[in-house]
């Protein structure tokens, strides 16, 4: 087990300038999550620190031990790391005992010691009984729990998940996505986790890095990024978020003559025109407050989600099942967030 | 009533010309086993039959060891130039094998072969072409490209994170390439091997160009064959069959056998955004992969070429390197002069051009037929045109010979006749061009059509187009790269073709292929030299107008 330490790291592919200066420590036994859009230089990060690409500049650290830096340079197979990526990369001339006594094999351990302990790490992650399989003859889901005990078996420092779970169907995702959680836990590993699926980050993940265009924005836990998001950036990845146009008052935004409570991002303006976030489970329909039409209705089962309109901004809302089209209702809304006036 | 009609017309031909020949082939046999089975059990026959086995073994095993590097080298490495080395590499897989096979025996023929003096001059013994070895180097070196691309191709369809994960587990650079890209690449690498396996057994241009110097050559099936049917048309008809039927089996069987020892193993993978992998760094084995590369580029183009064109310069061999040897006459011979050269020139000029229009039309209708329409037995039609090419030459030839020999006549209710004389015309070397290369066409239109929505020709349909107009202004436009492609695959190897004309043409009808291999073993190498530069400037002219009309899709 061992923590990472990305210090002022930079990747450049030509004139694309892909990861642009990134710190980030990932403390030892933590699961700590790169989220972002696509394009948005997780990927790379998590590549570089497997050794897979070299950085253009900065350091990474595994363990205390600089593995890549200035004239440092450690090739991934003596990084002793367990990655498994977004295609599994399940050796297909290899069946399943194959592939996962590999990493022992290639560390020198006794074939017979291999054997038992590539079956136990099969153990782990459920799969009995497919040894001599071939991955043609294995469902997606088992392919992906052979990767995950090639990636394990060997107790690498640090276990890396490239979109683990972005080929599986929704509801083995969820399974997995809870049996990960419990399987790392359990074993103590620190992991770095890549994922563009805001869920699959706050479900796994002790902490999330959001990341967007090379930069990071935010390292926090989950309920941290939900809460407290530094920017509208942020804010708008992680979850749903409702904007307003307003002014900035002391106590929160004033949108026409109603004044919201609300808390500062960093990028908040001291005074003048600001805008407005806040949740969909934080707005309360009412008798008084802000005005505003019903445009839209999508019943969700446990409850109705509405999309309505204060003056010509659209917001989604939860609601009782009574609304009618065009209702005009009132709203009351509480925990709000200053962000800035809209101007990048 | 036009598709029909046409397809009607597409169907027939087809069975005519591919399934009827191969039905008289099988039926000889049956009619007179008696005489098959006593050419079987001729030693001659017998030892020519191992001889074959021998030969496609050592050029498989030649292929592999030389083939294997060279596709991981010019494929994944980071080689200086390696896109050029790859194109120099491909050479061979243009050029007929017959001419480099003549450049090797102007270098080492036992007698005063020009490498052969150089051996002899460090006091090394002579290599005689003229026996199996010798065939054996001169098709390695040819179908080498056949493995190195296969094995190149097979490795960049590689997702990258198949090794990545190699390395994440631990294995360096070189065990990930001996325990994983290497293994992963295996399929690929067997689809070319039974490639060569085929070629190789089938092969006649270089067997017998091989055998032609020497009083006791080394006879394999397909030389053997033409050596029954050349001396006594009538009595080696029988042996011929019989022949043809060993040579198909090891032809098939071969190959067959390849893919049973492959198994049960597929080699699918789950898809994803796969990476391109990044390019083997060789280190210090740069100058070692260099020097491999440049050694087979060297002995399998550079060379041959070279001596090719300095043969076609000389007025006489014997003569040697002297200045008053250098001449253009044998150029302005066989351009200009001769009526031998001329008319052969102009009879492949136009076999090639016939037969590639007419397996365009063909195999496009037959493709349609078996992409588009429910017509019972399509895919089986399609996969007769393919057929042919997967028959050695000199087996399909003679079935030709069996079934169009005499007059064929077609009676239809007692009023038309169709009289069909084929026999010792062009007509008789087109047909069977068309059907040798029929797959081509077939391929190429199959595979575009199957790129192509049907929804494109039914909105043409929808708009009130009928079949012949949906074929003329949507499918054939939409197509047309692909048929141009397939067009060039044809005509380049029907212009130069060998194993069949040698069959099929008579004293009137020569092509360039005959007429060479006539010049070379009777006495005028210069001539045929100069054939073998028209030749091998045509088919490199063809491949690069391949090119382009495919943007570098096909060719090489």
């Amino acid at each position: 087990m061992a923590d990472v330490k990305l210090n002022a790291l930079h990747k450049r592919y030509g004139t694309n300038h892909v990861v642009r200066g990134l710190d980030l420590h990932i403390r030892d036994g933590e699961v700590m999550c790169l989220l972002g859009p696509s394009g948005c230089g997780k990927t790379t990060t998590l590549r570089m620190i497997a050794g897979l690409e070299r950085c253009s500049e900065g350091q990474v650290a595994i363990g205390g031990e600089t593995v890549s830096g200035p004239g440092t340079f450690v090739p991934p197979e003596r990084r002793h790391l367990g990655m498994v990526f977004q295609t599994y990369a399940v050796w297909p001339h290899m069946d399943v005992l194959g592939n996962v006594t590999f990493p022992l094999q290639v560390a020198g351990v006794p074939p017979a010691e291999a054997k038992t302990r590539a079956r136990t790490a099969l153990e782990q992650v459920q799969l009995t009984g497919l040894d001599a399989r071939y991955p043609h003859e294995l469902s997606g889901g088992q392919q992906q729990r052979v990767a995950l005990a090639r990636a394990l078996v060997a107790e690498p420092r640090v276990l890396l998940l490239d979109e683990p779970l972005s080929n599986l169907d929704a509801r083995l995702r969820e399974e997995m996505r809870d049996e990960i959680r419990r399987l790392v836990k359990r074993l103590g590993v620190t992991v770095v986790l890549v994922t563009h699926d805001q869920e699959e980050a706050l479900g796994v993940s002790d902490r999330v890095a959001v990341m967007d265009r090379g930069v990071i924005q935010q390292v926090d836990t989950p309920e941290g990024l939900y809460e407290r998001p530094k920017n509208a950036l942020v804010a708008r990845f992680v979850g749903t978020l409702n904007e307003l146009a307003g002014e900035r008052e002391a106590a929160g935004v004033r949108i026409g003559d109603v004044v919201v409570p609300a808390r500062p991002t960093e990028e908040a303006p001291a005074s003048g025109p600001c805008r407005l976030g806040f949740r969909p489970e934080n707005v309360k329909l009412a008798e008084t407050g802000i005005a505003a039409t019903v445009i839209g209705r999508t019943y969700l089962g446990h409850t109705v989600r509405y999309r309505v309109a204060v003056g010509d901004e659209p917001l989604v809302i939860d609601g009782p099942p009574t609304l009618g089209a065009e209702a005009a209702v009132h709203l009351q809304i509480r925990d709000g967030l200053i962000l800035g006036d809209g101007t990048p | 009533m036009t598709r029909a009609l046409t397809l009607g017309i597409a169907t027939g031909l087809l069975l005519a010309f591919v399934v009827l020949p191969l039905a008289v082939l099988l039926g000889a046999l049956a009619v007179d086993p008696a005489s098959g089975l006593h050419a079987l059990l001729h030693p001659l026959n017998q030892r020519a039959a191992w001889n074959t086995v021998k030969l496609a073994a050592g050029v498989l095993a030649f292929t592999l060891v030389v083939g294997v590097p060279l596709g991981w080298i010019v494929g994944r490495t980071d080689l200086p130039g390696r896109p050029q080395w790859r194109a120099l590499c491909t050479v061979p897989y243009v050029v007929p094998p017959y001419v480099t096979a003549i450049a090797w025996i102007t270098l080492l023929n036992p007698t005063n072969g020009w490498a052969n003096q150089v051996l002899g001059a460090f006091g090394l013994p002579a290599f005689d072409i003229y026996t199996l070895p010798g065939m054996t180097w001169v098709l390695g070196l040819a179908l080498t490209p056949f493995v190195m691309l296969a094995t190149a191709d097979a490795l960049a369809r590689m997702d990258a994170s198949l090794e990545e994960q190699a390395r994440i587990a631990g294995a360096g650079p070189w065990r990930t390439l001996r325990t994983v890209t290497l293994p992963m690449a295996t399929p690929g690498i067997a689809a070319g091997a039974s490639f060569v396996l085929a070629y190789a057994s089938a092969a006649f241009g270089v067997p017998y160009l091989l055998a032609s110097g020497t009083a006791q050559p080394d006879y394999v099936l397909t030389t053997r064959i033409y050596q029954a049917l050349d001396l006594d048309p009538a009595t080696g008809r029988p042996v011929a069959v019989a022949l043809s039927l060993v040579l198909l089996a090891i032809g098939i069987g071969l190959p067959a056998l390849g893919r049973f020892v492959q198994g049960r193993r597929q080699y699918t993978t789950v898809t994803g955004k796969a990476t391109r992998a990044a390019p083997f760094a060789l280190g210090r084995a740069r100058p070692l992969a260099l020097l491999f590369t440049a050694g087979y580029a060297g002995l399998a183009v550079g060379l041959p070429l070279l001596t090719i064109v300095v043969t076609s310069l000389m007025r006489n061999l014997g003569l040697g390197f002297t200045a008053d040897n250098w001449t253009l006459k044998n150029y302005a011979a066989v351009l200009f002069e001769r009526s031998d050269t001329l008319g052969a020139l102009w009879h492949s000029t136009i076999l090639a051009a016939g037969a590639a229009t007419a397996a365009v039309v063909l195999g496009g209708l037959v493709a349609w037929m078996a992409r588009r329409t429910h017509t019972p037995g399509r895919g089986a039609l399609a996969a007769l045109a393919r057929l042919p090419y997967a028959i050695p030459g000199t087996v399909l030839a003679l079935a030709l010979i069996l079934t169009f020999s005499q007059e064929v006549r077609l009676i239809l209710a007692n009023r038309v006749t169709f009289v069909l004389a084929l026999s010792d015309t062009l007509w008789m070397l087109g047909l069977a061009y068309l059907v040798k290369y029929l797959a081509f066409p077939v391929g190429n239109a199959e595979a575009g059509l199957q790129a192509l929505h049907p929804s494109l020709e039914e909105s043409a349909h929808m708009a009130g187009a009928g079949w012949g107009t949906t074929m003329r202004r949507i499918t054939l436009p939409l197509l047309a790269g692909n048929l141009v492609a397939a067009w060039f695959l044809v005509f380049m190897p029907a212009f130069s073709e060998v194993t069949m004309s040698i069959l099929l043409s008579g004293p009137d009808t020569r092509v360039v292929g005959t007429l060479l291999f006539d010049l070379q073993t009777y006495g005028d190498p210069p001539a045929a030299a100069v054939l073998a530069v028209i030749v091998t400037a045509l088919v490199l002219g063809g491949n690069a107008a391949l090119r382009t009309v495919s943007r570098g899709k096909v060719g090489l």
